[in-house]
């Protein structure tokens, strides 16, 4: 079966399998076979380093489900994405009505708006860690000379505050996405809608609420879903900041899995805690699966 | 009613400056651009002045804002004493080989997912999707097992292909809606003018697709450049590291290694990243948009 | 209801003049149609009347009052877009609400007032349905519901015809005209399509390039053309136009007949017309050809009703004439229509 508009002829199915098949393999070799190692890793008590070590059944998922530790780094990580995300949604709402504005200069200022999103992590990590530093850092030194802050903060050294440093960083880094992604829909509402409100009397105010907001509603939440996943498996820009310190304030799951796999070297363990890292994930993939499922058969 | 087109004289003009909301407008809206550029752009900013900064003045309580003398001193530095030449050259390789690798292999597999539709490949291109969202975490335990019993621990080799875990879907996802966007007629027509479906592909789709080859590689090079997280798990040696991981060990030993030579290394590593937004920047704000690169 | 003044107004984009000093003045309760090519400024001018486009120069007048810097909400005008743009996430009855809904009214008087519009357009059935469930001709009308439910003083149409199928315009034009006649607002409306010009306007401008060539009733603007553009604009096929010197002959096709078809003694102006292509089309034949003889040979166009009897021959020259009175002339050079003088074109014409 061919896709309409296309022809099916002899030999394509052929040439379709073929074409397929090296990414295939790539695929099943790098994501299918490792996740199924992944649970059978997960039932054993094996130390990093080590391919199997003896069979513990549910032990390693109990020993998680128990441990403060574990639970600990659930809560963070509901922190992290909760907070990362809805300021994210927000900002990125914010500018991207700003940048659907005709200005002069507005495509350099969309460079400026998006080059965060580009750079990499380790470079975003290397300069914030340079500003927020105690007593060089510039942070402190602007709001102390603001008097918004009346000695210098601890940014990424008090556990109180980590967390903020860590999301408030994440922030910049990534709501660009959030921005690319709204100005796309926003762009895409006919220009004639909003005349049409015009002339039929809504004010700036209703024609965001009665146009604007019902026509990217649906590109709202899908953006904000994927960056859900996404800053839920986040590992990088938080172990890079603070390591999943100061006593483990910032220490989410994924930083949990790597650190028990490649600093406890409990093998075993970081894999039941992968996979229940994993389990979440699954269910926020499984709406997001949903969503598109349902906006293709919309178009 | 008399109806009259008449020519004499001009009146005044309309300027759309004189209505208060408008200039109101403008007002807000150039008050809002410039302090939210200012914010976002601030670090980047930071970064780049800093790294022209002398010892000295980087740890300066407090700072000035320009360098009082600027210098290069930070940027020799990092050539010549420190490794970051085999870093970025390890990071060349890395990035280039997982590149090469997802185009070639992802290049094929795309054309087929957005021409036909035999059994089973709704249910791939789906897999496809789930293998991009999958957690680094979660396969870089088993991959980590692999690396070490076939013998590849700390080799380039095995970052270039883990790193393939995610760029492949990434190249294949873009790659689909790149070739879905050309119309099948223009290959159907090759075919009735005495092309086989292949020759069609190649003399028809692929000249036409290139702009969207070129810009899937770029997101490719990108991702695989700022990877971390296989580098630090696969490579152990001075030899192998890439430049994040690299640049990743030297933070907050800054006995060692100086703010400034950091930041400079900071900007040595940003600038491959601007030189391709320059190259791909139309078609980076429409892939974006669909939901691409993670921009790790 | 109020009439509409337009003053003096241009409007100058930067790159190029869209409108270009147009004045022109509506009676209340009339139907005015803006026609021209596409790009002559006619959809510009709407847009300024509406309130969408500052004019660069001039004022626009609703009523007595100077809307010219109103927002659109202020001037209590209507609008119809091309294609409608009805609001894709809201039911048609959400639809039509809106302009009630955005000015705070309540719930009964917006319920009286939506069933009171679907009903005049006939969509009561199809107030649930979203506008992508809808055809053309449905969206049309709920646009129009829309547009109507606040009593506005002025409605403006923007080609709201140009996207339904052929047979469906033709019925809608003819809702369309009936309806207006029954609200009687004044009414501006946009298209480049003549048919639809003639068939629903009280008056007729005719625009080109951002001004004005004419403004007058379909029949002023057919038989009297202001100047070789509307001529040729306007009937189709167009007006003959035969250059003869300074001053430019025109002639309708319809009103180019075989010359055994005239009365002996009627005022006539004959032509010899060597035909090369016959086309049928039913009701009629066009017959292509070339005006030879006295005239400088010119291409031309012969409507004959099938109602006349007559077999054209190819490629033979064959006596056919113009009734005087429908002659038309021209200024060759500005292109403007020149006084009727009969008896001038005659004589000029038998004397070569």
């Amino acid at each position: 079966m061919a896709k309409p508009g296309s022809a099916a002829l002899a030999g394509d199915r052929l040439l379709a399998y073929t074409t397929l098949a090296p990414s295939a393999f790539l695929l099943l070799l790098l994501s299918g076979v490792p996740t199924i190692t992944v649970f059978v890793t997960a039932t054993q008590s094996v130390s990093t380093g080590d391919s199997s070590g003896p069979f513990v059944g549910l032990d390693n998922f109990l020993w998680a489900i128990r441990e403060p530790m574990f639970l600990t780094a659930l809560w963070n990580t509901f922190v992290w994405v909760f907070g990362s995300v809805v300021i994210e949604m927000l900002l990125g709402l914010g500018l991207a009505l700003l940048l659907n504005q005709s200005f002069k200069l507005r495509g350099a200022a969309r460079a400026v708006i998006l080059a965060p999103y580009l750079i990499p992590t380790v470079v975003a990590v290397l300069t914030w860690r340079y500003m927020l530093h105690d007593i060089v850092g510039i942070l402190n030194v602007i709001l102390l000379d603001l008097h918004i802050i009346s000695h210098p903060l601890l940014w990424l050294n008090s556990p109180s505050l980590a967390m903020f440093t860590v999301i408030m960083v994440g922030v910049w880094k990534f709501f660009p996405f959030a921005v690319i992604a709204i100005l796309g829909i926003l762009q895409s509402i006919p220009q004639e809608q909003y005349e049409a409100a015009r002339i039929d009397g809504a004010s700036s105010f209703q024609q965001f609420w009665r146009i604007t907001m019902p026509y990217i509603l649906p590109v709202f939440l899908l953006t904000m879903l994927l960056r859900t996943i996404w800053t839920f498996h986040k590992f990088d820009i938080i172990y890079l900041m603070t390591g999943g310190g100061p006593l483990d304030a910032t220490t989410t799951l994924p930083v949990l899995v790597y650190l028990k796999a490649f600093d406890d070297f409990e093998f075993g363990r970081a894999a039941a805690v992968a996979l229940l890292t994993f389990a979440i994930l699954a269910v926020l993939l499984a709406i997001y699966f949903v969503l598109i499922r349902k906006a293709e058969a919309r178009q | 009613m008399t109806v009259a087109v008449e020519g004499v004289g001009t009146p005044p003009r309309n300027r759309e400056i004189a209505d208060i909301h408008f200039i109101g407008s403008r007002i807000l809206i150039y008050l809002s651009t410039l302090l939210a550029v200012s914010i976002i752009g601030f670090p980047l900013l930071w970064m780049l002045i800093c790294s022209f900064k002398p010892s000295d003045e980087l740890y300066a309580v407090p700072p000035d804002f320009l360098p009082r003398q600027w210098t290069l001193q930070n940027y020799s530095d990092l050539f010549l004493q420190t490794n970051f030449p085999t870093y970025f050259a390890n990071s060349l390789i890395v990035a280039g080989g997982a590149t090469l690798l997802s185009l070639a292999v992802g290049g094929l597999g795309a054309y087929s997912l957005s021409r036909f539709r035999f059994f089973g490949m709704a249910a791939f291109a789906d897999a496809v999707l789930v293998s991009y969202m999958l957690p680094e975490v979660l396969i870089v335990l088993p991959l980590y097992i692999y690396v070490v019993k076939l013998g590849l621990a700390d080799t380039l080799i095995a970052l270039i292909i883990s790193n393939t875990a995610f760029t492949l879907p990434l190249t294949l996802w873009f790659m689909r809606a790149y070739f879905n966007a050309i119309p099948a007629s223009l290959e159907e027509s090759a075919m009735v003018e005495g092309c086989t479906r292949l020759k069609a592909m190649m003399r028809v789709t692929v000249p036409l697709a290139l702009p969207g080859i070129v810009s899937v590689g770029v997101f490719t090079f990108n991702q695989a450049w700022n990877e971390y997280l296989f580098a630090l798990i696969f490579i152990s040696s001075e030899r192998n590291k890439t430049l994040p991981l690299g640049l990743a060990n030297w933070i907050g030993r800054d006995t060692i290694y100086s703010w400034g030579m950091l930041l400079a290394g900071a900007v040595m590593v940003t600038i491959p990243v601007i030189v391709f937004y320059l190259l791909v920047q139309r078609r980076l704000i429409v892939g974006l948009a669909e939901g691409g690169a993670k921009g790790d | 209801m109020a009439h509409v003044e337009v003053r003096q107004v241009s409007k100058i984009f930067a790159d190029h003049t869209a409108v270009s000093n147009v004045s022109l003045t509506t009676a209340d309760g009339e139907f005015v149609v803006l026609l021209g090519p596409s790009g002559c400024g006619k959809t510009t001018l709407l847009r300024m009347i509406a309130g969408l486009e500052l004019p660069t120069y001039g004022d626009v007048f609703i009523g007595d009052r100077r809307v010219t810097r109103l927002q659109p909400k202020d001037r209590n005008v209507a609008m119809v877009f091309q294609n409608y743009a009805l609001y894709p996430h809201l039911s048609v009855y959400e639809n039509i609400a809106f302009p009630l809904r955005v000015r705070g009214a309540n719930n009964k008087l917006t319920d009286e007032k939506v069933k009171w519009a679907a009903e005049l357009v006939g969509l009561t059935r199809l107030l649930k349905r979203k506008p992508r469930q809808m055809s053309g001709g449905e969206r049309q009308r709920t646009a129009l519901a829309r547009s109507l439910v606040r009593d506005p003083q002025v409605f403006l149409l923007d080609e709201p015809l140009s996207n339904l199928d052929a047979k469906l315009r033709h019925s809608a034009r003819e809702e369309l005209r009936q309806f207006q006649d029954r609200v009687g607002v004044t009414s501006l409306y946009v298209t480049h399509d003549q048919v639809e010009a003639m068939g629903l306007g009280d008056r007729i401008v005719v625009m080109e390039a951002g001004s004005v060539r004419q403004i007058g009733t379909p029949e002023e603007i057919y038989l009297d053309p202001a100047d070789t553009f509307v001529a040729t604009f306007i009937g189709s096929p167009p007006m003959n136009l035969v250059a003869m010197g300074d001053i430019t002959l025109g002639f309708r096709p319809e009103d180019l007949l075989p010359k055994a078809h005239f009365a002996d003694t009627a005022a006539i102006t004959q032509v010899t017309l060597n035909i090369n292509r016959v086309e049928y089309l039913g009701g009629d034949r066009l017959l292509y050809g070339r005006v030879l003889g006295n005239f400088p040979d010119t291409a031309v166009v012969a409507r004959l009703p099938s109602t006349v009897q007559y077999a054209p021959q190819l490629g033979v020259d064959l006596a056919f004439a113009v009734a005087n009175p429908a002659l038309r002339r021209f200024d060759t050079a500005t292109g403007k229509a020149l006084p009727r003088t009969v008896e001038a074109i005659g004589r000029k014409a038998a004397h070569g």
